[in-house]
């Protein structure tokens, strides 16, 4: 192993003087570009967003910030003197810059889905516990138990007021395990840091909200980084069995076997007392996985299992225990849930091509933005993917077969075998595999630690940072027409919450709205996009007619219809040929004397109906 | 032993009581945000993990925080099975056990000086 040798090039009594100059020299563009971004803010106004999302408002100063700040990171990470706490400020400023902009611009939380959460937080907090019904989130709980435990802790009746921040804060999290993992799977610091930055600059999935997924992916990574700090094996046994049954014996996979995960940086081994601890916080945090989430704990167990089979992982109770775990909360506490959802559950079981089929959607009849969008993410999946796999081939080229984080990354794909996740395996799939794309990603680059020539794969980094830059920010920025909802949107559901009478039907323009931020579990939900008389394809008297009856529907105790812009947005973007259809509702309704109109603001409009 | 290793057990105990004061008496505003934040993500974490001697610092806040928001989350979660929802009562467990854990620290500090 290579090591840099910094007394080789530089006498003792100037390391200290060179150190600090260095330390200066290689933050200035750093803060440069902070204060870049912190000045962009200010010419980026929401209000005039356009079809491509925040690229559309976006101030120039905020791409020359990033691109800087790019630049920078590749100059410190090309410098002699690296300093790990300089790359570590770049890469939160980056975090800042990709998840704080939307936190600072918009006036509520991003994602329609987020607001859910906040609703179920709240409902534990008002209601002292859960309902014990079929409903999902009733069923997995921990997430909305411990954050409806924070609010009362910290004297909040709403996580309305920080949720903005929960992609920041995610994200900052998920920095810390994965820098765990990055320095357990080798010692070589360029290798480490270049991975973390390839992780945020290629992470478009958007699991990172108020959600139980961020949450729980978090504590997965960490539960993987302890396996692999101190639960690690390399263990033979499965090779030479491999190696027997191989034609001829290659002397190089041979080699290759022979050296599987040799860089796996092991920790100073552990003290009985120490191996019990660790032990013990494995089980407690793989205990509350498992009481906050349906597909971590599924993910985890493929993993700990996979580790296990090829003898890497020591301690063979671990699959087991995670396994006994989670089997037990699928029968007993999510009983409820299992035993009305058993087609959901087990119906996709092994139909691989039809669960891919729901996750790649047919971009056809999309407005050409929202397509654009789409083929960006889809193309930066797949290059980060090849880049992935160059990095492989480059380790393996060097001898460095690092099998383990092979097997980690490889194993959130057999997910697609068992489970459609509504439609998102393949996205939460390259959510669990990207932490080892991005390090072989990395390794592409930085295949073994290098003392000399430093500027050439920094360069490299940059080129490529910089070509899947623009990349990122349209796949990850471009539906914020649709993710973006205003406080006056919040407001209205806020305000149905007060007029409707639990058990009400409620009526909306499409399900792209702060659903259920208040009054969670309380009504009945139908989408006008659903109907009939939408896909007419106009508004005339007929349509009106059709929504007053569904207005005087007497099975609920009340009928609301709502409207807001996001919704609007939604139908403009995914049908839009019925773009104009919500807009024309509205106007007709409101000039129609039959309708009342609740509630209206600039963004939301509430829509009853007068009973005689 | 540093001079400064008492300084963490103390920190813990202080923004651990100064938690559960301000849930008990509600004192309200930005400061019990803070104070409920910083005492949720850290404090249990680093009160247990501080006795498995792991030397890497980075590694034993990684390690803590997960194990804060975790011990945090049974037991919020343990409340809400048991039909037994009592933040004041979460609170006078986890804070109480953290305090109990970084004396004992405290103490372990001491004895070895």
């Amino acid at each position: 192993m290579h090591t840099i040798n910094y007394h080789k090039t530089m006498p003792d009594t100037d390391l200290h003087r060179t150190d600090g100059r260095s330390i200066v020299q290689q933050s200035l563009l750093g803060i440069a570009s902070v204060i870049l971004w912190s000045i962009s803010l200010k010419y980026s106004n929401t209000a005039t967003m356009g079809d491509y999302g925040l690229l559309s408002v976006l101030s120039p100063l905020y791409f020359s910030a990033i691109g800087l700040l790019t630049i920078s990171f590749t100059i410190s990470l090309s410098s002699q003197r690296m300093r790990t706490i300089i790359l570590a400020l770049h890469i939160v400023a980056l975090i800042f810059m990709i998840h704080g902009t939307p936190a600072l611009l918009y006036d509520a939380p991003r994602y329609p889905w987020s607001y859910k959460h906040i609703g179920v937080v709240s409902f534990i907090q008002e209601n002292n516990g859960i309902r014990f019904n079929s409903n999902p989130y009733f069923n997995w709980p921990g997430f909305f138990a411990l954050f409806a435990l924070i609010n009362e802790i910290a004297g909040l009746n709403s996580a309305l007021i920080y949720a903005a921040w929960a992609q920041v804060f995610f994200n900052l999290l998920f920095f810390s395990a994965l820098l765990m993992i990055f320095k357990a799977l080798t010692n070589d610091q360029r290798l480490i840091w270049t991975a973390l930055w390839l992780y945020f600059l290629t992470n478009w999935v958007g699991q990172d909200y108020f959600a139980p997924q961020a949450l729980n992916y978090f504590l997965y990574l960490v539960i993987i980084a302890v396996f692999l700090t101190w639960f690690h094996s390399r263990e033979s046994t499965v090779f030479e069995r491999i190696q027997r049954v191989l034609p001829g014996g290659s002397t190089r996979i041979r080699h290759w076997f022979s050296v599987a995960d040799a860089r796996i940086s092991s920790q100073k081994p552990l003290y009985p007392h120490q191996e019990v601890g660790i032990k013990i916080l494995i089980v407690l945090v793989a205990a509350f996985v498992t009481a906050s989430h349906q597909l971590t704990p599924f993910i985890l167990i493929g993993g700990v299992i996979t580790l296990a089979i090829f003898r890497r992982l020591r301690g063979h109770v671990f699959p087991l225990l995670l396994g006994v775990l989670a089997i037990s909360w699928l029968f007993f506490s999510a009983e409820a849930f299992v035993d009305s959802n058993v087609a959901k559950l087990f119906g996709s079981f092994g139909q691989v091509s039809n669960n891919l089929t729901r996750s790649v959607y047919n971009l056809s009849g999309w407005q050409a933005s929202v397509v654009h969008v789409a083929l960006a993410s889809r193309s930066l999946t797949t290059v980060i993917c090849l880049i992935g796999i160059v990095g492989a081939l480059r380790r393996l080229h060097h001898g460095i077969f690092d099998f383990s984080a092979m097997l980690l990354g490889g194993i959130p794909f057999v997910m697609i075998a068992f489970q459609s996740y509504g439609g998102e395996i393949l996205y939460r799939t390259f959510l669990f595999a990207l932490p080892f794309v991005t390090f072989f990603a990395a390794a592409a680059f930085y295949p073994i630690p290098r003392v000399a020539k430093l500027h050439k794969p920094s360069l490299a980094v940059a080129a490529v940072s910089l070509v899947i830059l623009p990349v990122f920010l349209l796949a990850y920025y471009g539906n914020e027409l649709r993710y973006n909802i205003s406080l006056g949107e919040v407001q209205a559901v806020q305000q149905l919450s007060r007029i409707a009478k639990p058990g009400s039907l409620i009526l909306i323009g499409s399900a792209n709205f702060a659903r259920e931020v208040e009054g969670f579990d309380q009504y009945h939900y139908f989408p006008l996009t659903r109907t009939r008389e939408f896909f007419r394809g106009r508004v005339d008297e007929q349509t009106i007619d059709t929504m007053a009856n569904r207005l005087l529907d007497s099975k609920y105790p009340d009928v609301y219809l709502l409207i807001t812009r996001a919704q609007k947005h939604f139908v403009r973007m995914y049908i839009p040929s019925l773009g104009t259809y919500l807009d024309d509702l509205e106007q007709a309704m409101r000039e129609d004397e039959r309708f009342i109109v609740v509630f209206s603001n600039a963004d939301a409009v509430i829509f009853s109906i007068r009973r005689t | 032993m540093a001079w400064y290793a008492p300084l963490r057990p103390l920190a813990i105990i202080a923004i651990s009581t100064t938690a559960l004061w301000a849930t008990i008496s509600n004192i309200g505003g930005l400061s019990q945000s803070i104070i409920a934040f910083l005492f949720t993500l850290f404090c249990p974490g680093i009160a247990f993990v501080a006795f498995l001697g792991i030397t890497d610092k980075a590694t034993e806040l990684v390690m803590a925080m997960a194990l804060s928001l975790t011990i945090c989350g049974l037991v919020a979660v343990g409340m809400v099975y048991l039909d037994l929802w009592s933040p004041v009562g979460a609170m006078v467990l986890i804070s109480g056990a953290t305090i109990i854990a970084s004396s004992l620290q405290l103490g372990m500090i001491y004895r070895n000086r």
